[in-house]
């Protein structure tokens, strides 16, 4: 276990590396310079060159390349070239908000997909099972901006008073306007996700239901509530995580829509004023924080899988003897 | 002709590929009967959005030239309305549909064949260091989302055309590169767990010992690993409509005046206020039963495969 | 739905789930049906009782600034954030006449015109306690005239300000190069801030009634009362702005009450916001300019019948009714209603296209299938202004590809030229007033911002304008320079858009002569009870 997670940490580290030398080369091929953007329409060419000697832009790109990599070595994302607020502390405040939202988002819908999931597939050909097939697919299928954008409208204009239609207030400045805040955001942005948990819930415990343990244990006369829930749930599970581990990584990128609709002070946002005013240091520590949350979850939900599925593990070992020989 | 996968016994080099490809999408067409309800719908929906993207141009007016007063109800002149710039609502929504499915089916396309090679390659030498690298390669550009990855192209580069080493790259291309991308290493870890349960078969050994060279070893084992990766491809064509939208929206997307549905809703959320209600839902509603259809078929697609697969 | 007694089968009926379906859609259409249809129900009762002090007032601005320094930015985003912190030595009264704010007194000018004496108050405060000194004015002067800074006063100041320093504490003398009569604009338009805070991009140090407490990168900032302010006494204890990218949410936002303020309403939300109760819009003609440069230098645009057939060509008609609903003035050449040297009875080009005359203009230039491209910044109005006029110069025979991109980008094309046509929608009242400065000084032909224009007359007259101290005579000058400008097509605005803001009738209305020169004056505002 502890060999699997340390190879997998490793092959994390590789990515991360590749994936800011990615970033890297993507900041400085593209057109457009920041000197612009930051000097406004007065700057002369002298300025220009000050600036981008200040800024260390005029090095030769392996020299720029190479400093880059030890400041992050050494755990500095750098300053923003517009505020010189630190680019650690200005991503830390907003990825907890939107880390908050994606987590809360991520466990309710979750639980949610599972419960209906199950229910679709315990009474299949039911009306609540074609509901779920039906709804899950629809779901998936409806823009987040455009739900946001109505969310506000009936919620804003409509019926007021009942749930905040926009904006965030702080847990510690008023946890229940914050739990309230939460509502319209996490049903927009989890609605989607929520369906594909549905879905595969339904299919793996539908799988599950046809197994011959499930046979084995309403043959001994179990109750069928037992043989769902307790016997055939465990295994459809499995899938389950696989794709919630996933979905939680992509929430996190995704909530930009949900972001801008609902003014939400979260990574989203920032990542988009970033790129917008060409800060590269906070574009590049926006887009490394976010590759760095999804491998995160990536790496957490093959953990679980690797813990909960003995047949991964012996896959992995015949793997390795393979490659041995 | 069985439709087992071919054994060993059956000899393996008298017929081409093709051919063999050729009869198993026959039985399989055999196998498949009348589909279920919901993947009729779903076949109903992707037909009427085709109809739409393809058919509905021809006859329409220009999308993108003034037709009316702006804001109109929809009427026998304008089925669905005019838009805030009094455009024909119905003839921006199918040229939108166009783009979007034009896109949807390139980006996937492109997607496909940057992916089925590596899949395939990474599985054949699974355990040894060309895995890795694949695996490797796969990851670092799974970890950057689509959106952060269009911020760097065009966030920075505009939504012109843009020219890279003398070539003219136009928006619609550039939204296809990025998908197609970003798509890359979901399509190619499809095809990568697919080669490997194929490598396991029986006669891929046999192939081997046959002392067929590699390349003629892995043509056999495409012929069998496509299908699969095709159906998830079609699954994602649903995802690339909805991408290419959502960048739309976020002013990421193909510039105005060309419609995309992602520019249209993005616009209609304008007005919803101002009582065009019309302007959200009517395109909204191609968009989700678009998706729908997508969803619904590429599905039924998967498990029809799954359940008539290698086993 | 109980009837879907369904075959045991895994797969749910055609029927119930075709039923499923008509429902889902229609509950989704009828709701929608609902939005659109029913009458708002909000809105907050109009309060009756006497202003008072007090309060939190909030305002939503469409984006956040990226520098905070009102000496390196003049855009609105940075002076409405900031007007309330930092003060200029001069304000304007209720007629746009500057009245002395920080300074004493008017300013002493020497005969020659080159040497101004500006006597300041005694006893102002920073809000950090600091003294407010000619040492400081002087920094701040010398700062947006220097070119290695990254202050957009560098060309207000350029080429005219020698040196600013302060010959006693309560004194600051400016020694000029040459006659500038404007410069009374710009020390009316440009706050003075703390000297230690001129290279600060993320916070302001001012002697104004508010001091700025809190700011949230691109979402907001929040502004406390300063309680030892030497003027008159701000109304709310705090202002608060929240940066509220969606015109929608903003509009929303302001129904439900939880805004005071909505700056830039959307052109669409105008009549819904003048139908709810509780709110007030105003319009008025404010120095904001949808800025309009063909690139004189370079093919097409160098050819003076090409320009004037686009000229007559652009659908203004197109842009007023579609984008504005009607709330806009026809533009013309550069000078628009809110600025000095207005001349209403001008109007070469009328509210409909011209198609006849534009297509004449195109034969007459010679040019053989003619194309180029709109650059325009990322803006709502701006697209859809960009699609109406590209379909508008289709109908005379010219392919134009519309461009957008997003401000650093656009910028950046500005400044390098590289560009066929630049349209960008600007304020400019915030850094000129009502003295068209920014607008009119790319014409002359030594400006970084030039189009490649050469026209010695027109730089003649710019010089002139600039010079004069008297404004009856700018007036003049500016009448003179926008008929050239608007005759050879080189500052050619669709429309000139009106300032539109709405706001709650909780807090009293903002000050309109202050609107007029795009501020916002929010200290003076005072809850409703």
């Amino acid at each position: 276990m502890l060999s699997f997670i340390a190879r997998r940490l490793a092959g994390l580290a590789l990515v991360m590396w590749s994936v800011t030398t990615l970033v890297f080369l993507l900041l400085r091929f593209s057109p457009g310079s920041p000197l612009y953007s930051i000097l406004g329409f007065s700057a002369n060419k002298e300025t220009r060159d000050q600036l981008a000697n200040r800024l260390g832009l005029d090095d030769p790109l392996p020299v720029q390349y190479l400093r880059y990599l030890r400041q992050l070595a050494e755990g500095d994302l750098g300053t923003s070239m517009y505020n010189g607020h630190s680019v650690a502390s200005l991503i830390g405040d907003r990825l907890a908000v939107t880390v908050e939202l994606a987590v809360v988002t991520a466990v309710v819908w979750v639980g949610l997909g599972i419960v209906l999931g199950a229910l679709a597939a315990s009474r299949p050909g039911r009306f609540l099972d074609g509901a779920v097939r039906v709804g899950s697919v629809v779901v998936v299928s409806i823009p987040s901006f455009w739900l946001g954008v109505v969310c506000v409208i009936v919620f804003g204009v409509k019926i007021p008073g009942v749930l905040p239609s926009s904006g965030w207030v702080p847990f510690t400045q008023d946890p229940v306007e914050h739990v309230r805040c939460l509502v319209l955001p996490v049903f927009v942005l989890g609605l989607g996700a929520g369906g594909i948990v549905a879905r595969t819930m339904r299919a793996s415990l539908t799988d599950a239901l046809r197994g011959d343990h499930v046979a084995y244990a309403r043959a001994s006369g179990l109750p069928e509530r037992t043989v769902i829930w307790r016997v055939a749930a465990r295994g459809a599970l499995l899938p389950t995580t696989t794709v919630a581990g996933l979905m939680l990584g992509m929430l996190v990128s995704g909530t930009v829509l949900v972001e801008t609709v609902f003014r939400i002070p979260g990574m989203g946002r920032l990542t988009v004023g970033a790129f917008q005013s060409q800060d590269y240091p906070l574009a590049t520590g926006c887009s490394l924080t976010i590759a760095l949350v999804f491998l995160l979850c990536n790496l957490a939900a093959d953990v679980i899988q690797f813990r909960l599925d003995p047949r991964i593990r012996a896959g992995l070992d015949r793997k390795n003897a393979g490659a041995a020989a | 002709m069985t439709t087992a996968p071919l054994s060993p016994a059956a000899p393996p080099a008298a017929e081409s590929a093709a051919d063999r490809w050729a009869a198993r999408a026959k039985v399989r067409i055999q196998r498949v009967g009348r589909p279920a309800p919901l993947t009729a719908v779903g076949i109903a929906l992707v037909a009427a959005f085709a109809v739409l993207a393809l058919i509905v141009p021809l006859f329409a007016p220009d999308p993108n030239a003034s037709a009316g007063a702006p804001l109109e109800h929809p009427s026998s002149g304008h089925l669905m309305g005019t838009d805030h710039l009094g455009r024909d609502l119905l003839a921006r929504t199918a040229a939108g549909a166009r783009l979007s499915l034009t896109v949807g089916l390139f980006s996937v396309l492109l997607g496909l064949a940057l992916a089925l090679p590596l899949g395939m390659v990474a599985a054949y030498r699974a355990g040894t260091w060309v895995d890795d690298v694949v695996m490797r390669v796969l990851e670092t550009v799974q970890a950057l989302p689509v959106f952060v990855f269009a911020m760097f192209v065009i966030g920075l580069s505009g939504t012109g055309s843009s020219h890279v080493a003398g070539i003219t790259l136009t928006m619609s291309t550039k939204v296809v590169l990025l998908l197609g991308v970003s798509f890359m290493p979901y399509f190619a870890r499809v095809a990568r767990a697919h080669t490997l349960s194929e490598t396991a078969e029986d006669y891929v050994g046999a192939l081997r010992v046959l002392g067929l060279p590699r390349r003629r070893v892995l043509g056999e084992v495409l012929v069998n690993v496509l299908p699969p990766v095709l159906a998830q491809g079609f699954l994602w064509i649903a995802i690339a409509i909805f991408a290419e939208s959502a960048l739309g929206f976020l002013a990421l997307g193909v510039p105005p005046p060309t419609p995309t549905l992602g520019g249209i809703l993005a616009d209609a959320g304008n007005y919803v206020l101002a009582n065009a209600w019309w302007y959200s839902v009517l395109p909204g509603l191609v968009l989700v039963l678009a998706v729908t259809g997508f969803n619904l078929v590429g599905d039924a697609l998967n498990d029809r495969i799954d359940r008539g697969g290698s086993r | 739905m109980t009837s879907t007694n369904a075959p045991s089968g895994a797969e749910v009926s055609r029927r119930s789930l075709l039923r499923f379906a008509a429902l889902a859609a229609a509950g989704g259409g009828l709701g929608f049906g609902a939005i659109a249809c029913s009458s708002p129900t909000t809105g907050v009762d109009t309060p009756t009782g006497a202003p008072h002090d007090g309060g939190t007032l909030r305002v939503g601005l469409y984006a956040g600034a990226n520098d905070l320094n009102p000496l390196d930015s003049t855009s609105e985003l940075t002076r409405w954030v900031t007007d309330s912190v930092a003060e200029s030595l001069y304000a304007y009264d209720d007629n746009a006449q500057p009245v002395p704010l920080l300074a004493a007194a008017a300013p002493a000018v020497s005969a020659d015109g080159l040497l101004w004496t500006i006597p300041l108050k005694p006893g102002i405060r920073f809000h950090n306690g600091d003294p407010f000194t000619a040492e400081h004015v002087a920094a701040c002067l010398n700062y947006a005239n220097n070119t290695s800074s990254p202050s957009e006063w560098i060309i207000y100041y350029f080429g005219y300000l020698a040196e600013a320093a302060a010959s006693d504490p309560l004194t600051v003398t400016l020694k000029l190069t040459k006659r500038y009569g404007l410069l009374q604009s710009h020390l009316t338009n440009m706050p003075m801030t703390h000297k230690d805070f001129l290279k600060r991009k993320d916070a302001v140090m001012g002697t104004g009634p508010y001091a700025l407490t809190r700011v949230d990168l691109g979402t907001g900032y929040t502004l406390e009362r300063n309680t030892a302010y030497h003027g008159r006494r701000p109304g709310p204890d705090r202002i608060q702005i929240d940066v509220i990218p969606d015109g929608t949410t903003r509009t929303v936002n302001l129904q439900e009450g939880k805004l005071h303020i909505a700056t830039q309403v959307p052109p669409q939300m105008v009549s819904v916001l003048e139908k709810a109760p509780g709110i007030t819009v105003t319009h008025v003609d404010a120095p904001v300019d949808i800025l309009a440069y063909p690139r004189v230098g370079k093919a097409p645009f160098d050819n003076l019948a090409f320009r004037q057939a686009v000229a007559y060509g652009m659908d203004r008609k197109g842009v007023l009714d579609k984008v504005f609903q009607g709330d806009a003035t026809i533009g013309q050449g550069p000078v628009g209603p809110a600025v000095v040297g207005w001349d209403p009875a001008f109007a070469p080009y009328r509210t409909e296209t011209d198609i006849d005359r534009a297509k004449a203009l195109l034969a007459q230039s010679g040019i053989k299938n003619p194309s180029f491209t709109l650059t325009i910044s990322n803006r709502a109005e701006m697209r859809s202004i960009g699609q109406i006029l590209v379909e508008g110069w289709k109908k005379i025979g010219i392919d134009v590809t519309l461009d957008v991109l997003d401000g650093g980008p656009w910028t950046q094309k500005w400044i390098t030229g590289k560009y066929d046509f630049i349209m960008g929608y600007y304020q400019s009242g915030l850094g000129s007033g009502n003295a068209n400065f920014l607008l009119l000084s790319p014409a002359e032909s030594t400006n970084i911002l030039n189009s490649g224009y050469n026209n010695p007359e027109v730089d003649q007259l710019i010089q002139r304008t600039w010079a004069s101290a008297d404004p009856a005579e700018r007036a003049t000058l500016i009448k003179q320079l926008n008929t050239i400008l608007a005759r050879d097509a080189i500052m050619i605005p669709p429309v000139y858009p009106r300032t539109v803001i709405a706001q709650s009738k909780q807090v009293t209305p903002l000050s309109l002569p202050q609107l007029k020169l795009s501020r916002l004056d929010l200290p003076n505002l005072r809850m409703l009870s």
